[in-house]
Protein backbone atom coordinates (compact mmCIF):
# COMPACT_ATOMS: atom_id res chain seq x y z
CA UNK A 1 0.00 0.00 0.00
CA UNK A 2 1.41 3.42 -0.94
CA UNK A 3 1.74 6.11 1.76
CA UNK A 4 -1.01 8.12 0.01
CA UNK A 5 -3.42 5.17 0.08
CA UNK A 6 -2.53 4.49 3.73
CA UNK A 7 -3.23 8.11 4.56
CA UNK A 8 -6.58 8.08 2.81
CA UNK A 9 -7.70 4.85 4.49
CA UNK A 10 -6.55 6.18 7.88
CA UNK A 11 -8.33 9.50 7.38
CA UNK A 12 -11.55 7.75 6.27
CA UNK A 13 -11.46 5.53 9.36
CA UNK A 14 -10.97 8.51 11.66
CA UNK A 15 -13.80 10.47 10.03
CA UNK A 16 -16.02 7.41 10.39
CA UNK A 17 -15.10 7.17 14.10
CA UNK A 18 -15.74 10.89 14.62
CA UNK A 19 -19.17 10.51 13.01
CA UNK A 20 -19.88 7.51 15.25
CA UNK A 21 -18.84 9.34 18.41
CA UNK A 22 -21.03 12.30 17.50
CA UNK A 23 -24.10 10.15 16.81
CA UNK A 24 -24.42 7.56 19.59
CA UNK A 25 -28.20 7.97 19.79
CA UNK A 26 -29.08 6.28 16.49
CA UNK A 27 -27.81 2.92 17.66
CA UNK A 28 -30.87 1.79 19.63
CA UNK A 29 -31.11 -1.28 17.41
CA UNK A 30 -27.81 -2.83 18.45
CA UNK A 31 -26.88 -6.36 17.28
CA UNK A 32 -25.09 -6.97 20.60
CA UNK A 33 -28.22 -6.44 22.69
CA UNK A 34 -28.78 -4.59 25.95
CA UNK A 35 -26.08 -3.69 28.44
CA UNK A 36 -26.16 -5.74 31.66
CA UNK A 37 -25.08 -2.95 34.02
CA UNK A 38 -27.44 -0.34 32.53
CA UNK A 39 -30.31 -2.45 31.18
CA UNK A 40 -32.12 0.53 29.64
CA UNK A 41 -29.25 1.17 27.20
CA UNK A 42 -27.77 -0.93 24.40
CA UNK A 43 -24.18 -2.15 24.30
CA UNK A 44 -23.54 0.01 21.20
CA UNK A 45 -24.91 3.12 22.91
CA UNK A 46 -22.64 2.67 25.92
CA UNK A 47 -19.57 1.84 23.84
CA UNK A 48 -20.09 4.80 21.48
CA UNK A 49 -20.92 7.08 24.41
CA UNK A 50 -17.46 6.34 25.79
CA UNK A 51 -15.76 6.74 22.43
CA UNK A 52 -16.26 10.52 22.24
CA UNK A 53 -14.85 11.21 25.71
CA UNK A 54 -11.91 8.82 25.22
CA UNK A 55 -11.02 10.48 21.90
CA UNK A 56 -11.39 14.02 23.25
CA UNK A 57 -9.24 13.21 26.29
CA UNK A 58 -6.63 11.45 24.17
CA UNK A 59 -6.55 14.31 21.65
CA UNK A 60 -5.98 16.84 24.43
CA UNK A 61 -3.27 14.80 26.14
CA UNK A 62 -1.54 13.93 22.86
CA UNK A 63 -1.62 17.61 21.84
CA UNK A 64 -0.21 18.75 25.18
CA UNK A 65 2.54 16.12 25.32
CA UNK A 66 3.49 16.71 21.67
CA UNK A 67 3.74 20.48 22.33
CA UNK A 68 5.80 19.86 25.46
CA UNK A 69 8.00 17.42 23.56
CA UNK A 70 8.78 19.84 20.74
CA UNK A 71 9.44 22.71 23.18
CA UNK A 72 11.88 20.58 25.19
CA UNK A 73 13.57 19.27 22.04
CA UNK A 74 13.96 22.84 20.73
CA UNK A 75 15.34 23.96 24.10
CA UNK A 76 17.81 21.06 24.05
CA UNK A 77 18.85 21.81 20.44
CA UNK A 78 19.23 25.52 21.16
CA UNK A 79 21.05 25.35 24.50
CA UNK A 80 23.13 22.21 23.83
CA UNK A 81 25.68 21.15 26.51
CA UNK A 82 24.36 20.52 30.04
CA UNK A 83 20.77 21.56 29.23
CA UNK A 84 20.62 19.09 26.33
CA UNK A 85 22.15 16.40 28.56
CA UNK A 86 19.67 17.08 31.38
CA UNK A 87 16.61 17.08 29.09
CA UNK A 88 17.71 13.89 27.35
CA UNK A 89 18.49 12.00 30.57
CA UNK A 90 15.21 13.13 32.16
CA UNK A 91 13.29 12.02 29.06
CA UNK A 92 15.07 8.65 29.06
CA UNK A 93 14.31 8.21 32.77
CA UNK A 94 10.59 8.86 32.24
CA UNK A 95 10.59 6.66 29.13
CA UNK A 96 12.03 3.75 31.14
CA UNK A 97 9.45 4.02 33.96
CA UNK A 98 6.57 1.53 33.77
CA UNK A 99 3.61 3.74 32.76
CA UNK A 100 0.98 1.88 34.75
CA UNK A 101 3.06 2.03 37.93
CA UNK A 102 3.47 5.81 37.61
CA UNK A 103 -0.21 6.30 36.82
CA UNK A 104 -1.31 4.23 39.83
CA UNK A 105 1.10 6.13 42.09
CA UNK A 106 -0.26 9.44 40.78
CA UNK A 107 -3.84 8.26 41.23
CA UNK A 108 -2.93 7.31 44.82
CA UNK A 109 -1.43 10.78 45.44
CA UNK A 110 -4.49 12.51 43.95
CA UNK A 111 -6.89 10.36 46.00
CA UNK A 112 -4.88 11.09 49.15
CA UNK A 113 -4.87 14.81 48.36
CA UNK A 114 -8.63 14.63 47.85
CA UNK A 115 -9.14 12.75 51.13
CA UNK A 116 -7.08 15.35 52.95
CA UNK A 117 -9.17 18.13 51.41
CA UNK A 118 -6.10 19.68 49.82
CA UNK A 119 -7.59 19.65 46.32
CA UNK A 120 -10.56 18.18 44.48
CA UNK A 121 -9.65 18.17 40.80
CA UNK A 122 -12.09 17.25 38.05
CA UNK A 123 -11.52 13.49 37.40
CA UNK A 124 -11.11 13.94 33.64
CA UNK A 125 -8.57 16.73 34.15
CA UNK A 126 -6.74 14.70 36.80
CA UNK A 127 -6.47 11.69 34.47
CA UNK A 128 -5.39 13.99 31.63
CA UNK A 129 -2.68 15.54 33.81
CA UNK A 130 -1.44 12.09 34.93
CA UNK A 131 -1.31 10.84 31.33
CA UNK A 132 0.55 14.00 30.30
CA UNK A 133 3.18 13.51 33.02
CA UNK A 134 4.15 10.11 31.60
CA UNK A 135 3.47 10.94 27.94
CA UNK A 136 5.90 13.76 27.12
CA UNK A 137 9.09 11.70 27.15
CA UNK A 138 8.52 9.73 23.92
CA UNK A 139 7.75 12.82 21.74
CA UNK A 140 10.65 14.73 23.31
CA UNK A 141 13.11 11.93 22.48
CA UNK A 142 11.71 11.52 18.95
CA UNK A 143 11.86 15.27 18.20
CA UNK A 144 15.37 15.58 19.62
CA UNK A 145 16.58 12.72 17.43
CA UNK A 146 14.88 14.28 14.38
CA UNK A 147 16.34 17.72 15.07
CA UNK A 148 19.80 16.18 15.49
CA UNK A 149 19.47 14.36 12.16
CA UNK A 150 18.25 17.53 10.39
CA UNK A 151 21.02 19.56 12.03
CA UNK A 152 23.61 17.46 10.19
CA UNK A 153 22.06 18.17 6.75
CA UNK A 154 23.98 20.07 4.07
CA UNK A 155 21.56 22.99 3.90
CA UNK A 156 22.20 23.67 7.61
CA UNK A 157 25.97 23.63 7.05
CA UNK A 158 25.49 26.01 4.09
CA UNK A 159 23.34 28.36 6.15
CA UNK A 160 25.90 28.30 8.96
CA UNK A 161 28.69 29.04 6.46
CA UNK A 162 26.70 32.07 5.28
CA UNK A 163 26.77 33.40 8.84
CA UNK A 164 23.37 32.35 10.17
CA UNK A 165 23.06 31.97 13.94
CA UNK A 166 21.79 28.86 15.72
CA UNK A 167 18.40 30.44 16.59
CA UNK A 168 17.89 31.57 12.98
CA UNK A 169 18.70 28.08 11.69
CA UNK A 170 16.35 26.54 14.22
CA UNK A 171 13.42 28.85 13.49
CA UNK A 172 13.84 29.39 9.75
CA UNK A 173 15.20 26.05 8.55
CA UNK A 174 14.61 23.25 11.04
CA UNK A 175 11.21 24.08 12.54
CA UNK A 176 9.34 24.35 9.19
CA UNK A 177 10.72 20.93 8.22
CA UNK A 178 9.39 19.42 11.46
CA UNK A 179 5.71 20.26 10.84
CA UNK A 180 4.72 16.96 9.19
CA UNK A 181 6.77 14.94 11.66
CA UNK A 182 5.17 16.72 14.63
CA UNK A 183 1.70 15.99 13.25
CA UNK A 184 2.65 12.34 12.66
CA UNK A 185 3.94 11.96 16.22
CA UNK A 186 0.74 13.58 17.54
CA UNK A 187 -1.38 11.13 15.54
CA UNK A 188 0.62 8.14 16.75
CA UNK A 189 0.31 9.31 20.37
CA UNK A 190 -3.52 9.48 20.31
CA UNK A 191 -4.18 5.70 20.29
CA UNK A 192 -1.41 5.15 22.83
CA UNK A 193 -3.16 7.57 25.20
CA UNK A 194 -6.58 5.97 24.56
CA UNK A 195 -5.13 2.54 25.40
CA UNK A 196 -3.47 3.82 28.55
CA UNK A 197 -6.62 5.64 29.67
CA UNK A 198 -8.78 2.59 29.04
CA UNK A 199 -6.28 0.38 30.91
CA UNK A 200 -6.14 2.53 34.06
CA UNK A 201 -9.89 3.14 33.97
CA UNK A 202 -10.34 -0.62 33.71
CA UNK A 203 -8.13 -1.02 36.82
CA UNK A 204 -10.23 1.58 38.64
CA UNK A 205 -7.61 4.35 38.77
CA UNK A 206 -8.78 6.41 35.82
CA UNK A 207 -12.12 8.01 35.22
CA UNK A 208 -14.92 7.28 37.71
CA UNK A 209 -17.25 4.40 36.72
CA UNK A 210 -20.10 6.86 36.12
CA UNK A 211 -18.07 8.77 33.49
CA UNK A 212 -18.47 7.13 30.07
CA UNK A 213 -15.23 6.03 28.42
CA UNK A 214 -14.11 2.85 26.68
CA UNK A 215 -12.10 1.76 29.74
CA UNK A 216 -14.80 2.46 32.34
CA UNK A 217 -17.32 0.64 30.15
CA UNK A 218 -15.24 -2.55 30.04
CA UNK A 219 -14.25 -2.13 33.70
CA UNK A 220 -17.86 -1.81 34.86
CA UNK A 221 -18.77 -4.94 32.89
CA UNK A 222 -15.77 -6.94 34.10
CA UNK A 223 -17.79 -9.50 36.12
CA UNK A 224 -20.13 -10.10 33.18
CA UNK A 225 -17.15 -10.65 30.87
CA UNK A 226 -15.68 -13.28 33.17
CA UNK A 227 -19.04 -15.04 33.05
CA UNK A 228 -18.67 -15.35 29.29
CA UNK A 229 -20.62 -12.34 27.98
CA UNK A 230 -18.38 -11.85 24.92
CA UNK A 231 -20.87 -9.64 23.13
CA UNK A 232 -20.19 -6.83 25.62
CA UNK A 233 -16.50 -6.58 24.78
CA UNK A 234 -16.75 -6.95 20.99
CA UNK A 235 -17.89 -3.40 20.04
CA UNK A 236 -15.24 -1.81 22.29
CA UNK A 237 -12.51 -4.04 20.87
CA UNK A 238 -13.69 -3.19 17.36
CA UNK A 239 -13.64 0.54 18.12
CA UNK A 240 -10.17 0.36 19.71
CA UNK A 241 -8.93 -1.60 16.70
CA UNK A 242 -10.32 1.02 14.30
CA UNK A 243 -8.81 3.85 16.37
CA UNK A 244 -5.38 2.22 16.45
CA UNK A 245 -5.42 1.31 12.74
CA UNK A 246 -6.80 4.72 11.63
CA UNK A 247 -4.33 6.84 13.59
CA UNK A 248 -1.45 4.50 12.86
CA UNK A 249 -2.05 4.50 9.07
CA UNK A 250 -2.39 8.28 8.93
CA UNK A 251 0.66 8.82 11.15
CA UNK A 252 2.79 6.38 9.15
CA UNK A 253 1.70 7.97 5.86
CA UNK A 254 2.78 11.38 7.14
CA UNK A 255 6.09 9.97 8.42
CA UNK A 256 6.74 8.34 5.04
CA UNK A 257 5.93 11.64 3.31
CA UNK A 258 8.42 13.43 5.56
CA UNK A 259 11.19 10.93 4.92
CA UNK A 260 10.64 10.91 1.14
CA UNK B 1 30.75 1.39 33.67
CA UNK B 2 31.20 1.97 37.42
CA UNK B 3 29.81 5.54 37.13
CA UNK B 4 26.77 4.24 35.28
CA UNK B 5 26.30 1.48 37.85
CA UNK B 6 26.38 4.00 40.72
CA UNK B 7 24.10 6.39 38.82
CA UNK B 8 21.59 3.59 38.21
CA UNK B 9 21.81 2.46 41.81
CA UNK B 10 21.12 6.00 43.08
CA UNK B 11 17.67 5.89 41.43
CA UNK B 12 16.35 3.52 44.14
CA UNK B 13 16.64 5.85 47.19
CA UNK B 14 15.74 8.89 45.05
CA UNK B 15 12.44 7.32 43.93
CA UNK B 16 11.65 6.15 47.47
CA UNK B 17 12.42 9.58 48.91
CA UNK B 18 10.36 11.40 46.26
CA UNK B 19 7.26 9.24 46.79
CA UNK B 20 7.54 9.56 50.56
CA UNK B 21 8.09 13.33 50.32
CA UNK B 22 5.10 13.75 48.00
CA UNK B 23 2.85 11.71 50.26
CA UNK B 24 3.89 13.23 53.57
CA UNK B 25 4.25 16.85 52.57
CA UNK B 26 0.70 17.33 51.34
CA UNK B 27 -0.67 20.33 53.27
CA UNK B 28 -3.67 19.61 55.48
CA UNK B 29 -6.55 22.12 55.72
CA UNK B 30 -8.43 22.73 58.91
CA UNK B 31 -11.48 24.51 57.49
CA UNK B 32 -13.66 21.49 56.60
CA UNK B 33 -15.09 20.13 59.88
CA UNK B 34 -16.82 17.18 58.20
CA UNK B 35 -13.55 15.87 56.86
CA UNK B 36 -11.53 16.56 60.00
CA UNK B 37 -11.75 13.05 61.60
CA UNK B 38 -10.78 11.37 58.31
CA UNK B 39 -7.93 13.83 57.77
CA UNK B 40 -6.63 13.40 61.31
CA UNK B 41 -6.75 9.60 61.02
CA UNK B 42 -4.99 9.59 57.62
CA UNK B 43 -2.38 12.07 58.85
CA UNK B 44 -1.72 10.01 61.99
CA UNK B 45 -1.31 6.87 59.89
CA UNK B 46 1.16 8.56 57.54
CA UNK B 47 3.09 10.07 60.44
CA UNK B 48 3.30 6.66 62.11
CA UNK B 49 4.34 4.88 58.89
CA UNK B 50 6.61 7.44 57.24
CA UNK B 51 7.38 10.11 59.85
CA UNK B 52 6.52 13.71 59.00
CA UNK B 53 9.57 15.89 58.47
CA UNK B 54 12.02 12.96 58.50
CA UNK B 55 14.17 12.93 55.35
CA UNK B 56 14.79 9.20 55.78
CA UNK B 57 11.15 8.42 56.54
CA UNK B 58 11.01 6.10 53.54
CA UNK B 59 13.22 3.69 55.51
CA UNK B 60 10.67 3.36 58.32
CA UNK B 61 8.48 0.77 56.57
CA UNK B 62 11.59 -1.29 55.83
CA UNK B 63 12.69 -1.11 59.46
CA UNK B 64 9.22 -2.25 60.47
CA UNK B 65 9.39 -5.18 58.06
CA UNK B 66 12.86 -6.09 59.35
CA UNK B 67 11.45 -6.26 62.90
CA UNK B 68 8.86 -8.73 61.60
CA UNK B 69 5.96 -6.28 61.99
CA UNK B 70 3.28 -6.08 59.30
CA UNK B 71 2.52 -3.06 57.12
CA UNK B 72 -1.04 -2.05 56.36
CA UNK B 73 -4.05 -1.32 58.50
CA UNK B 74 -5.93 -3.11 61.29
CA UNK B 75 -8.03 -5.07 58.80
CA UNK B 76 -5.20 -6.47 56.70
CA UNK B 77 -1.46 -6.45 57.32
CA UNK B 78 1.41 -7.69 55.17
CA UNK B 79 4.68 -8.85 56.73
CA UNK B 80 7.94 -9.54 54.95
CA UNK B 81 6.92 -13.14 54.15
CA UNK B 82 3.67 -11.97 52.50
CA UNK B 83 5.58 -9.41 50.44
CA UNK B 84 8.22 -11.97 49.43
CA UNK B 85 5.50 -14.44 48.38
CA UNK B 86 3.73 -11.74 46.35
CA UNK B 87 6.97 -10.67 44.69
CA UNK B 88 7.84 -14.30 43.97
CA UNK B 89 4.48 -14.80 42.28
CA UNK B 90 4.93 -11.69 40.10
CA UNK B 91 8.49 -12.66 39.20
CA UNK B 92 7.35 -16.18 38.22
CA UNK B 93 4.76 -14.64 35.90
CA UNK B 94 7.27 -12.10 34.57
CA UNK B 95 10.04 -14.62 33.92
CA UNK B 96 7.65 -17.03 32.21
CA UNK B 97 6.28 -14.08 30.19
CA UNK B 98 9.81 -13.06 29.25
CA UNK B 99 10.67 -16.60 28.14
CA UNK B 100 7.47 -16.82 26.07
CA UNK B 101 7.99 -13.42 24.43
CA UNK B 102 11.65 -14.08 23.63
CA UNK B 103 10.81 -17.53 22.26
CA UNK B 104 8.14 -15.99 20.06
CA UNK B 105 10.50 -13.20 18.95
CA UNK B 106 13.24 -15.61 17.80
CA UNK B 107 10.76 -17.85 15.97
CA UNK B 108 9.01 -14.85 14.40
CA UNK B 109 12.25 -13.25 13.19
CA UNK B 110 13.60 -16.57 11.87
CA UNK B 111 10.39 -17.52 10.05
CA UNK B 112 9.87 -14.04 8.61
CA UNK B 113 13.40 -13.99 7.19
CA UNK B 114 13.15 -17.58 5.90
CA UNK B 115 9.70 -17.61 4.32
CA UNK B 116 9.25 -16.85 0.64
CA UNK B 117 5.46 -17.21 0.67
CA UNK B 118 3.86 -13.74 0.11
CA UNK B 119 0.77 -14.67 2.18
CA UNK B 120 2.91 -15.77 5.14
CA UNK B 121 4.95 -12.59 4.88
CA UNK B 122 1.85 -10.39 4.81
CA UNK B 123 0.31 -12.23 7.77
CA UNK B 124 3.53 -11.98 9.77
CA UNK B 125 3.73 -8.27 8.97
CA UNK B 126 0.16 -7.66 10.14
CA UNK B 127 0.32 -9.78 13.30
CA UNK B 128 2.27 -7.28 15.48
CA UNK B 129 0.02 -4.44 14.28
CA UNK B 130 -3.02 -6.43 15.37
CA UNK B 131 -1.46 -7.00 18.80
CA UNK B 132 -0.50 -3.30 19.13
CA UNK B 133 -4.07 -2.36 18.19
CA UNK B 134 -5.46 -4.28 21.17
CA UNK B 135 -5.17 -2.93 24.73
CA UNK B 136 -3.21 -5.32 26.99
CA UNK B 137 -6.14 -5.97 29.34
CA UNK B 138 -8.13 -7.49 26.46
CA UNK B 139 -5.68 -10.39 26.18
CA UNK B 140 -6.11 -11.09 29.89
CA UNK B 141 -9.89 -10.89 29.56
CA UNK B 142 -9.99 -13.18 26.54
CA UNK B 143 -7.89 -15.78 28.39
CA UNK B 144 -9.84 -15.29 31.63
CA UNK B 145 -13.21 -16.12 30.12
CA UNK B 146 -12.51 -19.86 29.50
CA UNK B 147 -10.37 -20.16 32.64
CA UNK B 148 -12.95 -18.46 34.82
CA UNK B 149 -15.68 -20.80 33.69
CA UNK B 150 -13.76 -24.11 33.51
CA UNK B 151 -10.67 -24.07 35.74
CA UNK B 152 -11.67 -22.22 38.90
CA UNK B 153 -9.67 -23.26 41.95
CA UNK B 154 -6.39 -24.22 40.25
CA UNK B 155 -3.55 -21.67 40.48
CA UNK B 156 -1.06 -22.83 37.85
CA UNK B 157 -3.22 -22.32 34.73
CA UNK B 158 -4.02 -18.81 35.95
CA UNK B 159 -0.34 -17.91 36.40
CA UNK B 160 0.47 -19.37 32.96
CA UNK B 161 -2.43 -17.43 31.41
CA UNK B 162 -1.29 -14.24 33.20
CA UNK B 163 2.22 -14.79 31.81
CA UNK B 164 0.82 -15.29 28.31
CA UNK B 165 -1.39 -12.18 28.53
CA UNK B 166 1.55 -10.11 29.80
CA UNK B 167 3.90 -11.55 27.19
CA UNK B 168 1.87 -10.83 24.04
CA UNK B 169 2.55 -7.05 23.64
CA UNK B 170 6.23 -7.53 24.52
CA UNK B 171 6.47 -10.49 22.12
CA UNK B 172 5.17 -8.36 19.24
CA UNK B 173 7.72 -5.64 20.03
CA UNK B 174 10.67 -8.02 20.50
CA UNK B 175 9.73 -9.87 17.30
CA UNK B 176 9.67 -6.70 15.22
CA UNK B 177 12.93 -5.38 16.66
CA UNK B 178 14.69 -8.73 16.20
CA UNK B 179 13.36 -9.17 12.67
CA UNK B 180 14.55 -5.68 11.69
CA UNK B 181 18.01 -6.38 13.08
CA UNK B 182 18.16 -9.87 11.54
CA UNK B 183 17.09 -8.61 8.11
CA UNK B 184 19.87 -6.01 8.32
CA UNK B 185 22.43 -8.64 9.34
CA UNK B 186 21.37 -10.96 6.49
CA UNK B 187 22.48 -8.35 3.96
CA UNK B 188 25.98 -7.96 5.39
CA UNK B 189 29.13 -9.35 3.72
CA UNK B 190 29.91 -12.01 6.35
CA UNK B 191 26.55 -13.63 5.66
CA UNK B 192 27.27 -13.72 1.92
CA UNK B 193 30.68 -15.23 2.68
CA UNK B 194 29.14 -17.90 4.92
CA UNK B 195 26.58 -18.74 2.22
CA UNK B 196 29.30 -18.84 -0.45
CA UNK B 197 31.15 -21.39 1.68
CA UNK B 198 28.10 -23.64 1.46
CA UNK B 199 26.40 -23.16 4.83
CA UNK B 200 22.65 -23.73 4.93
CA UNK B 201 20.29 -20.79 5.48
CA UNK B 202 19.37 -22.00 8.96
CA UNK B 203 23.01 -22.48 9.95
CA UNK B 204 23.83 -18.96 8.73
CA UNK B 205 20.90 -17.47 10.63
CA UNK B 206 21.30 -19.28 13.96
CA UNK B 207 25.12 -19.52 14.07
CA UNK B 208 26.10 -16.14 12.60
CA UNK B 209 23.35 -13.56 12.07
CA UNK B 210 21.06 -14.14 15.06
CA UNK B 211 23.73 -13.57 17.79
CA UNK B 212 24.56 -10.20 16.20
CA UNK B 213 20.88 -9.26 15.87
CA UNK B 214 20.40 -10.16 19.54
CA UNK B 215 22.61 -7.20 20.52
CA UNK B 216 20.07 -4.79 18.98
CA UNK B 217 17.28 -6.59 20.85
CA UNK B 218 19.15 -6.09 24.14
CA UNK B 219 19.57 -2.35 23.48
CA UNK B 220 15.91 -1.75 22.72
CA UNK B 221 14.24 -4.19 25.06
CA UNK B 222 15.18 -3.07 28.58
CA UNK B 223 12.05 -0.95 29.22
CA UNK B 224 9.84 -3.77 27.90
CA UNK B 225 11.62 -6.36 30.06
CA UNK B 226 11.00 -4.17 33.11
CA UNK B 227 7.37 -3.90 32.11
CA UNK B 228 7.14 -7.68 31.90
CA UNK B 229 8.76 -8.23 35.26
CA UNK B 230 6.94 -5.50 37.12
CA UNK B 231 3.86 -4.76 35.11
CA UNK B 232 1.64 -7.75 35.50
CA UNK B 233 -0.86 -5.47 37.30
CA UNK B 234 -3.64 -6.08 34.83
CA UNK B 235 -3.22 -9.83 34.53
CA UNK B 236 -2.93 -10.27 38.30
CA UNK B 237 -6.08 -8.22 38.74
CA UNK B 238 -8.05 -10.11 36.08
CA UNK B 239 -6.89 -13.57 37.23
CA UNK B 240 -7.12 -12.65 40.93
CA UNK B 241 -3.48 -13.63 41.54
CA UNK B 242 -2.15 -12.08 44.75
CA UNK B 243 1.19 -10.98 43.31
CA UNK B 244 3.10 -7.77 43.86
CA UNK B 245 1.11 -5.87 41.23
CA UNK B 246 -2.15 -6.90 42.92
CA UNK B 247 -0.71 -5.80 46.28
CA UNK B 248 0.37 -2.45 44.85
CA UNK B 249 -3.07 -1.80 43.37
CA UNK B 250 -4.63 -2.74 46.74
CA UNK B 251 -2.24 -0.41 48.60
CA UNK B 252 -3.04 2.51 46.29
CA UNK B 253 -6.80 1.85 46.55
CA UNK B 254 -6.68 1.64 50.37
CA UNK B 255 -4.29 4.67 50.75
CA UNK B 256 -1.63 2.49 52.42
CA UNK B 257 1.25 4.97 52.12
CA UNK B 258 3.89 2.66 53.64
CA UNK B 259 3.00 -0.15 51.24
CA UNK B 260 3.06 2.26 48.28
CA UNK B 261 6.54 3.49 49.27
CA UNK B 262 7.82 -0.09 49.72
CA UNK B 263 6.22 -1.18 46.43
CA UNK B 264 7.64 1.77 44.48
CA UNK B 265 11.11 1.14 45.94
CA UNK B 266 10.96 -2.54 44.96
CA UNK B 267 9.85 -1.65 41.42
CA UNK B 268 12.66 0.94 41.14
CA UNK B 269 15.13 -1.71 42.35
CA UNK B 270 13.82 -4.18 39.75
CA UNK B 271 14.14 -1.51 37.05
CA UNK B 272 17.78 -0.98 38.00
CA UNK B 273 18.53 -4.71 38.31
CA UNK B 274 17.06 -5.44 34.88
CA UNK B 275 19.02 -2.56 33.35
CA UNK B 276 22.26 -3.77 34.96
CA UNK B 277 21.60 -7.38 33.93
CA UNK B 278 20.99 -6.25 30.33
CA UNK B 279 24.27 -4.28 30.38
CA UNK B 280 26.12 -7.32 31.76
CA UNK B 281 24.65 -9.66 29.12
CA UNK B 282 25.49 -7.15 26.41
CA UNK B 283 29.09 -6.85 27.61
CA UNK B 284 29.33 -10.65 27.75
CA UNK B 285 27.96 -11.06 24.21
CA UNK B 286 29.93 -8.16 22.73
CA UNK B 287 33.03 -7.34 24.79
CA UNK B 288 34.12 -4.55 22.39
CA UNK B 289 34.33 -1.23 24.33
Amino acid sequence: MTPRAKGLVGLSLLLFLLALSALPRWVHACPFGMDLEFPTRTVCERALGGLGRSMALAGGVAGLTTALGILLALAAAQAKGPVDFAITRLSEFFFALPDILVLITMAFLLKTARDLGFMDPDPTLAVGASLSVIGWAVPALMFRARLQALGEAEFVAASRALGAGETWILVRHLLPRMKGFVLAVFLLRVPAVIFMESTISFLGFGLPPTTPSLGTYVGSNYRNLILGEWRIVLPVWGLLLLIAVGFSLLGKALMAGEEA
Amino acid sequence: MRVRFLRDLAIIPIVAFLVQALVVRLPVPVSDDAKRPQVVSLQAQMERDLGKGHALGFLRPWAKLARGEPLGNDQQGFDIRDLAAALGSSLRIGILGLALSLGWAYLYAWFRVRTRNPLDRRTLELLPDLIYATPPFFFALVLAIPLGTHLAGSRLPFEAAAALATALPAAAFFGQVLHGALAHEMGRPYVLTARAKGLSDDRVIWRHAMPNATLVLLDGAVPKVTLLLTGSFIAERVFNIHGFGYLYVYAAEQRQAALVVVGTTVFAALLVLVSLAAQAVRTWLDPRP
